[in-house]
């Protein structure tokens, strides 16, 4: 197997700021943060595709939908154009 | 008027019921618990990242990924050691 076909499917590792089995927070938090990215950075920013995989692998298919619908809508809860750095 | 006696005095203190040495136990047991209380209750609000409080916690890692060179790929977001350059 190559390398780049082990990137692709490699399976979300264990995140402590997600430590419990519910992962619904996890899938949505990686959600808004790949789509950050990608406005910040652009779809080729290979460091974003992390996010993509761990949503893409955690959130059901069916709210990746809506949300995206939402997002094209305009009507997405989070304001994904503006980012603003964690507050530490 | 009446004057209580210095004698008097003394029977009234003796009189007082002292703290029986069996509870003993059982008051240091309720100073553990005071203190683990205490403890773990400054522990859960000072050190929870996750708390919601007032408002949700921002936990993104956004700050992580943005400073990298724009080929590499990130396998485990904690662990620096997992990031390599993809070809």
């Amino acid at each position: 197997m190559s390398e780049d076909k082990k990137l692709d499917w490699i399976t979300p590792q264990f995140d402590p700021r997600f430590p419990n089995p519910n992962q619904t927070v996890h899938c949505f938090q990686s959600y808004v943060d790949y789509h950050k990215c990608i406005n910040i950075k652009g779809e080729e920013f290979a460091p974003c595709k992390v996010f993509l995989r761990t949503f893409s692998s955690l959130c059901p298919n069916a709210w990746v939908s809506k949300w995206d619908e939402q997002r094209e809508n305009g009507i997405f809860a989070v304001d994904l154009e503006n980012f603003s750095a964690p507050k530490k | 008027m009446f004057r209580p006696t210095l004698r008097l005095l003394q029977e009234t203190k003796k009189n007082k019921a002292p703290v029986p040495m069996e509870l003993a136990p059982l008051f240091a047991a309720c100073a553990v618990a005071m203190c683990s209380l205490t403890y773990f209750t400054y522990k859960k609000l000072r050190y929870d990242e996750g708390l919601r409080i007032i408002n949700n916690p921002n936990q993104s890692l956004l700050d992580n990924v943005l400073d990298l060179d724009s080929k590499t790929e990130v396998i485990d977001i904690h662990n620096k050691e997992t990031y390599q350059e993809s070809k």
